[in-house]
């Protein structure tokens, strides 16, 4: 599975990147804003963190959505502040994964949406 | 009386008007008495005390000059509408800026016997140094929001590394010996603690800045979710949750939620690991109806009562987890919907918080 991953932090870029690495995945990191799109043609799914300097979530999703290719694509944000799920479902999100996150919850969604 | 007085005090007691006036112009503010002409202007009759001579606006110097003579546009402007208001008989404090200083004016109407104004009296302070304090606070407060956001906000994201390489170390324990294993539980443990702790800040940081949305909430219900909640924590424990039916309360429902979650989160950690029961009811008290979260658990010294709304204080020793921040955000909480909380225990009868919502 090709797996792309938006975050402003390294240490979550990178450790995210170790667990689905571990599982076999190919994964791509992306932890400035405007690199997110141009990153994700051919890939399987998109973690993005909710909150990038620079990154305006509701209208980032609306732009993936538009792209013929991407509008498909699943989706799931990450959320370091709730109640926000509600919300982020409407903006375009397939899922909602709360930080700090279980990686066994990390590995389900994964494995649901890209099914 | 003057007689008596001047035998205790050796002195005779001055009262004539001018006396008085000595003794006011000594004072630093201002005191003034005007009146409104048949012109409809309003004119003083009186303004004397230190800032009058500072800024040259003493009774002799303003005599026949109207409020609009003496001061620029601005300033006129804003104090006419002040003083019409007190010729009214709505007079109100308030405060004007001339320059970098701050006047705090205190009018009053004096009334006839048919009910009509026929002056405004009153006085003004200087208060620019409580201005300028208040405004620091309020600097120094947005700063310490600012903090407390960002230090919880920014821990989050290598916390969540650290639990993420936490569970990462646990699936690979097949390769790890038992001391080691035991290591890694006590690092679970201590990240989950912090995990605790920056939420809670998160927390108080919301209820201090985030904005106040008034609606109908269901108390009662919002309650059981909570409960709901704590309950999966340990579904094997055994508590009776006692709500009292149909609680509705005016307030904001998110914050309303983080005060449940506090109190109904100290009352289940304070009580385990034994069955207890926890309540919500409505209940007279000094203060008016209030709402009541009771717990049957082992109390605190009511010693502490006073100072558990403070962020860091805690009643209980470190055997309990905590971030010390909890009951000072259900205080702010409280505080910006208007109301008060307070806390009543005794060592062996159960603990109970108690707050208004007006």
């Amino acid at each position: 599975m090709k797996i792309a991953v938006a975050d402003d932090n390294h240490d979550i870029l990178e450790t995210t990147r170790l667990v689905l690495e571990l599982d076999g995945h190919d994964v791509v990191t992306v932890s400035r804003t405007e690199q997110i799109l141009p990153a994700l043609p051919g890939m399987d799914i998109l973690l993005q963190d909710m909150n990038m300097p620079g990154l305006d979530l509701a209208a980032h999703l609306k732009a993936i959505r538009g792209q013929p290719d991407l509008a498909r694509l699943p989706i799931v944000v990450f959320s370091a502040e709730l109640p926000a799920e509600e919300e982020l479902l409407a903006m375009g999100a397939d899922a909602v994964l709360g930080k700090p996150f279980e990686i066994r919850d990390l590995r389900e969604l994964v494995r649901r949406l890209t099914a | 009386m003057a007689e008596a007085a001047k035998a205790s005090t050796g002195r005779p007691i001055a009262g004539t008007a001018d006396d008085i006036l000595e003794v006011v112009r000594t004072l630093p503010d201002v005191l003034f008495r005007c009146y409104k002409a048949d012109d409809g202007k309003i004119y003083w009759s009186l303004n004397e005390g230190g800032l009058a001579e500072q800024f040259g606006l003493t009774t002799k110097q303003i005599q026949g000059k109207s409020l609009e003579n003496l001061f620029p546009g601005g300033t006129s402007d804003a104090l006419k509408e002040h003083f019409e208001e007190a010729f009214r008989g709505e007079s109100t404090i308030f405060t004007n800026q001339i320059g970098d200083r701050h006047f705090r004016h205190f009018p009053q109407a004096i009334f006839d016997d048919d009910g009509n104004v026929t002056e405004v009296v009153g006085y003004i302070a200087d208060v620019t140094d409580l201005v300028n304090t208040q405004a620091e606070l309020e600097r120094a407060n947005r700063e310490l929001d600012a903090f407390v956001h960002a230090a919880s906000h920014d821990l989050r994201n290598p916390l969540t590394a650290l639990h993420t390489l936490v569970q990462v170390m646990r699936e690979q324990s097949a390769s790890l010996d038992a001391k080691t294993l035991q290591y890694l539980e006590k690092m679970e443990d201590t990240v989950d603690s912090m995990q605790a702790i920056t939420a809670a800040l998160l927390q108080l940081s919301r209820a201090r800045n985030s904005d106040l949305v008034r609606a109908p909430v269901d108390l009662t219900a919002l309650a059981h979710d909570v409960a709901t909640t704590l309950q999966l924590e340990d579904p094997g424990r055994k508590v009776r949750w006692d709500f009292q039916p149909d609680l509705h309360v005016e307030a904001d429902r998110d914050l309303m939620r983080i005060v449940l979650q506090n109190l109904l989160g100290n009352a289940w950690k304070y009580t385990a690991p034994g069955p207890a029961t926890i309540s919500v009811t409505q209940e007279e008290s000094e203060q008016g109806p209030a709402f009541v979260v009771r717990d049957d658990g082992p109390g605190f010294d009511p010693a502490v009562a006073a100072s558990l709304f403070e962020p860091f204080r805690r009643a209980h020793g470190e055997e309990f987890q905590g971030s010390g921040v909890g009951l000072s955000t259900v205080e702010r909480v409280i505080r910006r919907h208007g109301g008060t909380v307070w806390a009543q225990s005794s060592q062996d009868d159960g603990t109970s918080f108690w707050f208004t919502l007006p």
